[in-house]
């Protein structure tokens, strides 16, 4: 028969040197080498489950030591076993409480007088990849739920029925100024404005039952601090404890309208002085430059040139007059009022 | 048919060099209004079918300037045939195509006016028969 060859660390609690001694023959008829620690009574367990360095394959676990037994001593020994999977090993008179033992955190029971070298190997393989199973389940779930929890934006979900928040990541949390245990209180309307409030019900009617789910849109929200921001919605819906809701992430982009409000008044301004230089600047010039012309041409039409002379000087007044005004109006605005952090554009 | 010309601007040195420049150019006489309405209300009392009305029209004036009275023009009902020059100071853009938009415009000419400038509408063929 060939032995299996890999390297298993495991641990019997077992006060019976007979019981002991026969299950140590059974683990080495189908292990190669297996790395075998007793403990005789729960205090031994305990020493060896907390000692830093020890780690464990698979516990096997007598529900009747001399210093612990039962309800008791599962529950110790789950609590110190970090993980590892635990088989309890019982006689007829308790295998209906090794049956219950199960929902405990115990992962298989053997019946002692039952055992054979094959069906403690075979409870081992399927106990150890069933616990590396569970665990790779449970980091997956973990990952999944930090993605939420340690977004760097703010997201929660809420139920569309009661419209009651029913998580809130950290982020949201830092957004709103609201407390986690606050915002399980609240339902999503106390974070909108008073004057929102009946443009928000009808998204959330219109958005509830759409099968294609996805919503984006720009609304205003009300902070605990009563201050408004503008936040840009991204949402869809997804089953949560058996539940549909909705999951919501909120942007806040108030800052980002205030960049963009700034560019289209500066625009604006823009635009002012172009019209200021067209009608307003360039009306004296173009008529000082028509009144040279007829200068220039020594019109015979034109009777008084004496006039022509007086209308260019006014001409050039007033358009000395202009620019100083312009100038001045120049000097008052303070052009770098205000500084936006917009990140380094300039590399 | 006749053929009057209507000079429209508030600046009477514009006026009179505009004047100057036309008379040099052997235009007809011109008429003068100083703003808009002006030459709106000339217009709505003159609207005889076989007259042909060239207006040289500045955009920037009191009561109502030059874009409004564009606007008005094209609310009238009954009207003679009207042709409208631009003459501006504006080296704007912006005004440039704004005035594509009034199909009265047919040119559009910046300030100051030249004897160049004015002797390209003697090639309109409207206005052909009238200059020479």
């Amino acid at each position: 028969m060939i032995k299996d060859p890999s390297a298993y660390t495991i641990l019997i609690i077992e006060d019976n040197p007979g019981d002991l001694l026969i299950f140590t023959e059974h683990l080495k008829n189908q292990i190669v080498n297996p790395e075998i620690h007793t403990a005789l009574n729960y205090q031994e367990a305990k020493a060896m489950l907390t000692s830093s360095g020890m780690s464990f394959d698979i516990i096997f676990l007598d529900l009747s030591l001399p210093d612990k037994k039962g309800l008791e001593l599962i529950h110790e020994i789950v609590s110190l076993s970090a993980k590892t999977p635990i088989v309890v090993l019982t006689g007829y008179s308790d295998i209906q409480f090794s049956i219950k033992s199960l929902h405990l955190g115990i992962s298989d029971y053997l019946l002692k007088d039952e055992i054979t070298s094959l069906t403690l190997y075979k409870s081992i393989r399927y106990t150890i990849e069933r616990s590396k199973y569970i665990i790779s389940l449970e980091q997956s779930e973990k990952r999944y739920i930090d993605l939420f929890h340690l977004s760097p934006q703010p997201m929660w979900i809420y139920d569309i029925d009661t419209l009651c928040f029913l998580d809130v990541n950290k982020a949201a949390i830092a957004q709103y100024g609201f407390t986690y245990d606050e915002f399980l209180t609240m339902s999503i309307k106390d974070i909108r404005p008073e004057e929102e409030l009946d443009s928000m019900m009808e998204v959330v009617n219109a958005t509830r039952l759409d099968s294609n789910r996805k919503y984006n849109g720009f609304f205003k929200h009300k902070k605990k601090d009563g201050k408004i921001i503008t936040v840009e919605i991204t949402s869809n819906l997804i089953a949560h404890n058996g539940k549909t809701v909705r999951i919501i992430l909120a942007n806040d982009i108030t800052e980002r309208m205030n960049y963009i409000k700034a560019i289209v008044d500066q625009n604006k301004n823009l635009r002012e002085i172009a019209w200021v230089q067209s009608h307003i600047v360039r009306a004296p010039l173009a008529r000082m430059m028509g009144l040279i012309k007829a200068l220039q041409h020594d019109d015979a039409y034109i009777e008084d040139t004496d006039f022509l002379f007086r209308e260019l000087l006014k001409s050039a007044d007033e358009l000395d007059v202009i620019i100083r005004d312009i100038s001045n109006k120049a000097s008052k605005i303070n052009i770098n009022n205000e500084k936006y952090d917009l990140g380094d554009f300039t590399s | 048919m006749t053929l009057e010309i209507l000079l429209v601007d508030d600046d009477p040195v514009v006026q009179y060099l505009h004047k100057s420049v036309l008379l040099k150019s052997n235009f007809p006489e011109q008429k003068f209004f100083s703003n808009g309405a002006l030459v709106l209300n000339y217009i709505l009392e003159n609207k005889h079918e076989d007259l042909l009305l060239l207006v040289l029209l500045d955009i920037n004036m009191p009561c109502m300037n030059g874009w409004e009275f564009l606007e008005e023009l094209n609310n009238l009902v009954i009207k003679p045939l009207v042709k409208v020059v631009i003459v501006t100071s504006s080296i704007n853009g912006s005004d440039r195509d704004k005035a594509k938009k009034y199909h009265h415009v047919f040119e559009f000419m910046e300030k100051p006016l030249t004897e160049e400038r004015v002797g390209n509408l003697k090639n309109d063929t409207d206005l052909a028969c009238f200059l020479s």
